[in-house]
């Protein structure tokens, strides 16, 4: 409950510093299953891109600042947790793990993120992921990264 | 009737589970573990090299379940090597297989665990936690009881707490008889915990493959010393063919017979930084009294008898917390009570005899954490472990076979405290006095693959509070001279083992350990126990060096 309330004051803040963010993230904090598309919009908006209404147009710009993409994805494809550690992992610049490294896949990218508790312990990387719990893993992730001094 | 009440209680369970099958919301948690461990001893490499994996479900949110599978091998061999020889031992006996289902449990829990961070009235920041919680876990669990220094170990049954506040309640029960892993041991059959050699043997192992012409008894070879058949002896003769067929029926469920241990605490947390506890723990033999003694016409064998039976029951008190910023400590007191029941063979008459255990155990630590880069701690500790004169340790058995004797005041727990690396001997009879430091040299470099580098030194003093007693070293402090028996007080002093262990996690799953451990004797203990002259310096250092990798994926 207390999460849901410091969330829902954290889009407000949002909303009234950055109106297109804030825009996003009310619409994204009421879907029940984020999509594959709404992880491309929020790390478009990480990184400070211009975030377009076409999907192939904010991949493309997204591919300049992220090197390794889930291996099949789409547009409307339900986000998993392992799709967004794929960004995630790369956003903060992990270095760790030597099955991460190797393959740089969603299963090891997530097991790089419990350990560093953005994602709760024992996580399947196959779990769908709702709007809200986007919000809050786009949240520890920004403020892992702001601690490390990252981006 | 009675089938249809068996009927509706498992129609009951199976809907159960069935229910909380069908409630699944997420999907299962999946990795492994691949772990290996080697190591030169004095005269003797081992290897452990095991693969496991792991899965976790959550049901729903009150409801996990969680298995662990382990396969792997354990082999040894023995080498001797001489100015002329040099030869190493491979057998059958050699190795182990470890096919196992380490772990297999269901998990209810009342709520998750709540955190949150606040402001206090004084703007610093508390971390709140709800202890508001009711758990238990039924299946083939691992407990841990009294901070893992009387009891850690896997097991069939069940572990429950809820906590109140900062109150604890935690009840479990669970026993080792289903642990089926020595079955696959040919290296030795031998079970945790070891309190009399039926701990070991119980198991059908390949090991005990043996057999000569005579198999009507147990699983062993009737003319094979090392162990022998257990049959009552009330008449003083051998059995009767009647006899010998029920106990050799009785022999086949009999492997099932391992132990039952349960108990409880109850844990204060958190009080100004302090935890304090009390708990309780019975140990209970389910060897069948049948097979306690030797067979009547091998009564010049008591010795290798299953060494009775014994029951242990434990009232420990722990204290851990803080003194003062970056010191703590961990205080626990144990009393142990029982029986311990051994064979007393009197020349003309065999039988066994129970004596009482009273004993006790104390652990205190101090451990300092310093603020630097290189994270350097440094840790004081005492562990002390009471004994008895008259016991004899005999393959990890206490014997007291003096019938003057009705006390057994040697200290034995399920598990023993880890006491070094070189020969990790089980807490009885022993006082230890162990200085450890660690610290991260590479602390301070940016690299964080370096900055995880670690350096481990240990001393460990042991030393033996009863001195005309056994101790892990088996010789006692009485020594002849001309005939005369001496006892020399010096010898209380056992040994010092040092410790140098580097560790270094380099990536997030990959660690690798080199384990170095050099254990040495007091040069006034002797080899062998019968010498006349007791300034001999016939000792040698044990050592152990091991190297040891685990990767997880």
């Amino acid at each position: 409950m207390k999460k849901t309330v410091l969330i829902i004051f954290l889009i407000f803040v949002i909303n009234f510093i950055y109106p297109n963010q804030g825009d996003f993230l009310n619409v994204l904090s009421e879907k029940k299953n984020a999509a594959f598309e709404d992880c491309i919009t929020s790390f478009c908006y990480l990184y400070e891109l211009e975030v377009k209404e076409d999907f192939n147009e904010n991949i493309e710009m997204l591919k300049q600042k992220i090197k390794h993409f889930p291996k099949k994805y789409s547009k409307e494809n339900l986000l998993t947790i392992g799709d967004f550690s794929v960004f995630a992992a790369q956003y903060i610049n992990i270095k760790s793990g030597i099955f991460y490294m190797a393959g740089k896949n969603g299963r090891y990218a997530s097991r790089e993120l419990m350990i560093i508790n953005i994602i709760p312990l024992y996580t399947s990387e196959w779990n769908k992921i709702s709007g809200l719990e986007l919000i809050r893993l786009l949240q520890k992730v920004d403020d892992y990264a702001n601690k490390k001094n990252i981006q | 009737m009675q089938i249809k009440k068996i009927f509706n209680k498992y129609t009951v369970i199976l809907l159960f589970i069935m229910f909380a099958a069908f409630n699944i919301n997420s999907y299962p948690f999946l990795g492994g573990i691949f772990y290996t461990s080697n190591y030169f001893e004095n005269n003797r490499f081992s290897t452990i090299d095991t693969v496991s994996f792991f899965l976790r479900q959550n049901l729903n949110d009150k409801i996990t379940f969680y298995t662990r599978l382990t396969g792997g091998l354990k082999f040894y061999t023995d080498f001797i090597k001489t100015e002329y020889i040099e030869a190493y031992s491979i057998d059958l006996k050699n190795f182990a297989f470890i096919p196992n289902i380490d772990l297999l449990y269901f998990e209810f829990r009342s709520k998750k665990i709540d955190r949150a961070l606040i402001l206090d009235e004084n703007d610093n920041i508390k971390k709140i936690v709800n202890y508001d919680l009711f758990l238990i876990k039924f299946g083939r669990i691992f407990v841990n009881h009294s901070s893992g220094y009387l009891l850690r170990m896997r097991g069939d049954g069940l572990d429950t707490f809820f906590t109140i506040k900062n109150f604890k309640v935690r009840l479990f029960g669970f026993t080792n008889s289903f642990d089926y892993m020595p079955f696959f041991n040919f290296e030795d059959p031998s079970s945790v915990p070891v309190f009399t050699r039926w701990d070991k043997k119980r198991y059908p192992a390949f090991s005990n493959r043996l057999l000569n012409d005579n198999q009507d008894g147990f699983i062993s070879d009737i003319a094979d010393s090392e162990y022998n058949f257990f049959f009552k002896n009330k008449l003083y003769t051998d059995y009767t063919a009647e006899d010998k067929e029920r106990l050799n029926n009785l022999r086949y469920a009999a492997v099932l017979a391992g132990r039952v241990f349960t108990g409880f605490t109850l844990e204060f947390l958190q009080i100004y930084f302090q935890n304090l506890s009390v708990g309780f723990l019975a140990n209970i033999d389910l060897i069948p009294n049948d097979f306690v003694l030797v067979y009547p016409s091998h009564i010049s064998n008591a010795l290798y008898t299953f060494g009775g039976k014994y029951n242990s029951f434990y009232i420990s008190f722990n204290a851990n917390g803080k003194i003062v910023r970056n010191l703590y400590y961990n205080f626990e007191a144990v009393y142990q009570t029982g029986t311990n029941a051994s064979c007393v063979n009197t020349g003309t008459k065999l039988y066994v005899e129970e004596k009482i255990i009273q004993s006790f155990s104390l652990n205190a630590k101090l451990s300092y954490f310093f603020n630097h880069s290189t994270a350097p701690t440094v840790h004081v500790e005492f562990i002390y472990g009471h004994g008895d004169q008259n016991a004899e340790f005999w393959e990890d058995v206490i014997l007291i076979r003096d019938t003057r004797y009705k006390f057994d005041h040697n200290f034995r727990a399920p598990v023993s405290p880890k006491l070094g690396y070189a020969l990790e001997p089980k807490l009885s009879n022993l006082a230890v006095l162990i200085f450890t430091n660690t610290v991260k040299p590479f602390g301070f470099v940016k690299n964080e693959v370096f900055s995880r580098f670690l350096i481990e030194t240990a001393l460990l003093i042991f030393m033996r509070p009863v001195i005309k007693g056994d101790a892990f070293i088996p010789e006692k402090a009485d020594y002849r001279k001309g005939g005369m028996l001496y006892n020399d007080p010096i010898k209380a002093y056992l040994g010092t083992e040092i410790d140098i262990f580097l560790k270094w996690q380099i990536f997030s799953d990959l660690n690798i350990e080199l384990k170095n451990a050099v254990f040495i004797p007091n040069g006034k203990i002797h080899m062998n126990s019968d010498t006349e002259n007791p300034d001999s310096d016939n000792y040698t250092p044990y050592w152990r060096i091991g190297l040891i990798l685990s990767m997880s994926f």
